[in-house]
């Protein structure tokens, strides 16, 4: 009996029996193609039942940040030198915290690492700045009342410079954009990292390649603490996500760190690349928020009062970071020399003390602009 | 899909009904064609896509799905002209006539190894040890008449050397990965106390293999004993420290020899290596041609003593430390050596060769990288020509120009790590240090 061609139906169905069991060799790669990732529920990977996942260091430095902010914080003067804070801060040491002394793990070597030589020297300074003011000219008088271009307390808790800046939170502000945001956008998920990063040799523990471990990393700058222990990007991060619209941001900054992290162990590059695009994109959109929402919040509050010195020292630390973001092209949305502008208007004069609320509500547009 | 699923049901309906009929009568044998061309040419290192070949028989429906690919199989990073064979044969056992395929896979890595070799690595070093035993002989007359004269003479032999040097220090391969060649050579970070205990005591080991050995020898060590002592202790009545300087020289020439002598030795080898593992001769020149620009160019040359790792600025590591005023001259020839390396220039001329560049256009015509790095090299050229003579002093007085020098340099770094070797479908043997 001779075949024949029933119809064009057949035809197509025979058609697509012959691609589909169809050559060979080819086909093992199927499983690269985008619904072939298999996702775990948490963030949690392992190769013959060893976990590859690591970011202990990530872990140390978010909790060095921790030890310093709270120095910064006291209540009263905790005698502490400018070179006793620069030393936590560039060497990591001399923490109250043993633990977090001699890890070989630096704040000072990772803020801005991924900047310009130039711009990196400007970061650095920028905390050292903090360090030296808070030493030299807060801590001793934090006994007095703050003023007009004299340092001291506001209400019961406020630390302010002359200028009326809270340094501990310019301190930690600063770092949600320098540390965390610059490690993980412009560094450990850049395409010009992570791509370059070997994906075939297990390090010498046997347990995870350098390309998952550089993910970790970023993903540690971002989850290394408890959600309540963290002072940084996760804290806003998940601040934002009880906010209209940023509603599940926090999970969906989780599940793009989840596949594409899966995406790694599966070697499949552009689903890596896609998710790296989320977080990136996502944590961007965080800091230019809430450098926007603290400028109108200050704005908002009474004149002269700590609730107004706060809320305008968190913008001015959230306005440094806008220099880390990482938009679509992989650009800063706010470029360094813009940042300087600003960070300038703010500190105009007697700084904080003579500012408006139309500036910073200005200001504060500018920035919510670009969202 | 549904729809689908249905007609797949009837085709399964249709060959069992086939089998059942035709079992005995098909005597027809099938029918292979080719899919694509006879003769395919497959630029070296590039993916070869199999086509495969169509089957067709009066009777087997699925016949299709038996063709079997056989013969050599191709090795897009080994040139060479390869024999693909197709065969098939239907459900009653007739066997079609085999078709073949001729794939070739044209030029290969070899011919860019030979040129990097023998007319970059080979020249570089005999150049290099030629300038050495210069150095030998007038530092001799210096050590039999300490004169002012003939330490001038000596100092000149030094710089001559250690510009020589820079060509030299990018090929950390074989035996000079083996006996930690650059350390030896060039640990800027050089110990005057280790040297001065050498020294006062006369007993010492500069081939033992350890740091502080290192770090009391080569260049940077010469540099002190030149540059760096008490004036007139050189030169003074005790010849103990002439005598270091001597034994300085012969540890560098004996390296440089055992180098040299292992090149020689596996030319060959090294050169028809054209396999693409971690350990393949290409891999391992191109991986480590980049660590030195990166490492060894970059962070030591410019980033280290910017204060760029860190917020601590470390004016007294930069290279010629005592010396100073050649440290600009020594970037500027690690420049131009990494940069003719990349350009495939055959050493002491202009004329080019196979290389990394031509390579990178041999696998895309279109490639705009060669004219990114080249452009990149001229703009840190003309960002170092900003800097003073001695980095000591520009460090201190404007480190602005000196960071921006090494983000002039860093440049290039995604370039060859990232762009090259992506297009070389090489792996990078190293990772950053992020001391995690």
């Amino acid at each position: 009996m001779k075949l024949k061609l029933v119809n064009l139906g057949v035809l197509a169905a025979s058609m697509l029996v012959m691609t589909s069991c169809g050559s060979n060799d080819n086909d093992l790669d199927d499983n690269d193609g985008s619904d072939g990732i298999q996702l775990p529920e948490t963030y949690s990977f392992s190769v013959n039942g060893n976990s590859t996942v690591s970011f202990s260091g990530q872990t140390t430095r978010l909790n060095m940040a921790n030890a310093i902010y709270a120095v910064l914080d006291a209540s009263s003067d905790p005698g502490v030198s400018k070179e006793e804070l620069e030393n936590m801060f560039l060497d990591g040491a001399g923490f109250t915290d043993a633990t977090l002394n001699g890890t070989g793990k630096k704040l000072g070597n990772k803020v801005g690492g991924y900047q310009t030589a130039e711009v990196n020297a400007t970061v650095v300074d920028y905390f050292t700045g903090i360090l030296e003011d808070y030493a030299e000219n807060v801590a001793p008088a934090l006994g007095n009342v703050a003023a007009d271009g004299i340092p001291g307390m506001s209400g019961t808790n406020r630390q302010l410079n002359a200028k009326g800046i809270e340094l501990d939170q310019a301190f930690a502000k600063g770092l949600i954009g320098a540390l965390c945001l610059d490690q993980v956008a412009n560094g450990y998920l850049s395409y010009e990292k992570i791509s370059g990063a070997d994906n075939t040799d297990r390090d010498e523990s046997g347990y995870y390649t350098d390309m998952e471990h550089y993910w970790d990393e970023g993903y540690g700058y971002v989850y290394g603490l408890d959600e309540g222990d963290d002072i940084l990007l996760q804290k806003y991060l998940a601040k934002d996500n009880n906010e209209s619209g940023y509603e599940g941001n926090n999970a969906a900054v989780m599940e793009a760190f989840i596949k594409g992290r899966a995406a790694i162990v599966a070697s499949d590059a552009t689903i890596r690349d896609e998710q790296a695009a989320i977080v990136s994109q996502k944590l961007s959109e965080v800091v230019i928020n809430k450098a926007s929402y603290y400028l109108n919040s200050a704005a908002g509050k009474a004149d002269y009062s700590a609730d107004y010195f706060h809320a305008l020292s968190e913008g001015y630390g959230f306005i440094f970071s806008l220099q880390f973001t990482y938009d679509a092209n992989g650009n800063p949305y706010f470029s360094h020399a813009e940042v300087e502008a600003m960070l300038d208007k703010l500190e105009a004069g007697n700084g904080f003390w003579d500012r408006t609320d139309t500036e910073l509500e200005e200001m504060a547009d500018d920035i919510a602009a670009k969202l | 899909m549904i729809r689908n699923y249905f007609y797949l049901v009837l085709i399964t309906l249709f060959c069992a009904a086939c089998e059942d009929d035709d079992r005995s009568n098909d005597n027809s044998t099938p029918i292979l064609i080719l899919n694509g061309d006879y003769e395919v040419f497959i630029k070296y290192g590039n993916d070869y896509i199999e086509l495969g070949a169509s089957a067709e028989d009066d009777t087997d429906i699925g016949i299709n799905d038996k063709v079997i690919i056989g013969g050599d199989v191709v090795d897009v990073f080994k040139t060479g002209t390869y024999v693909v064979t197709y065969d098939v044969t239907d459900k009653d056992n007739n066997k079609a006539k085999q078709v073949e395929r001729i794939v070739k896979v044209i030029i290969d890595r070899s011919s860019v190894l030979a040129n990097l070799t023998d007319n970059i690595v080979l020249p570089s070093y005999n150049a290099f040890r030629s300038a050495l035993g210069d150095f030998k002989s007038v530092a001799n007359a210096y050590v039999n008449d300490p004169s002012e004269i003939n330490l001038t003479t000596v100092k000149e032999h030094w710089l001559a050397a250690y510009k020589l040097w820079q060509h030299v220090e990018m090929f950390d391969i074989g035996k000079a990965e083996e006996i930690n060649f650059n350390q030896r050579m060039n640990a800027y970070r050089t110990n005057t106390t280790l040297i001065e205990a050498n020294i006062e005591s006369g007993n010492y080991d500069l081939s033992a293999d350890n740091e502080p050995s290192y770090l009391s020898q080569g260049f940077p060590a010469m540099d002190y004993l030149l540059f760096g002592l008490e004036t007139g202790v050189l030169g003074g009545a005790s010849d103990k420290y002439r005598n270091y300087l001597e034994a300085l020289v012969d540890e560098m020439i004996s390296n440089t020899d055992l180098c040299i002598a292992d090149w020689n030795a596996n030319r060959d080898a090294f050169v028809s290596d054209a396999t693409n593992t971690a350990t393949s001769s290409f891999n391992k020149l191109t991986n480590d041609f980049i660590y030195y620009y990166e490492k060894g160019l970059r962070a030591n040359k410019v980033g280290i003593p910017a204060g760029y790792f860190g917020g601590f600025k470390f004016p007294n590591f930069v290279e010629a430390y005592y010396k100073q005023d050649v440290s600009k001259v020594l970037l500027l020839e690690a420049m131009t050596a990494t940069e003719n390396f990349f350009l495939g220039k055959k050493y002491g001329t202009e004329q080019t060769g196979e290389s990394f560049k031509t390579y990178l256009e041999t696998l895309d015509a279109e490639t705009e990288l060669p004219k990114e790095i080249t452009d990149n090299y001229e703009a840190a050229r003309q960002q170092i020509a900003k800097l003073q003579d001695n980095f000591v002093i520009q460090i201190k007085t404007n480190n602005l120009e000196f960071l921006r020098t090494f983000d002039a340099i860093q440049k290039n770094v995604p370039k060859f790590k990232v762009h090259m070797l992506q297009a070389f479908k090489i792996s990078p043997d190293y990772a950053d240090a992020d001391g995690d």
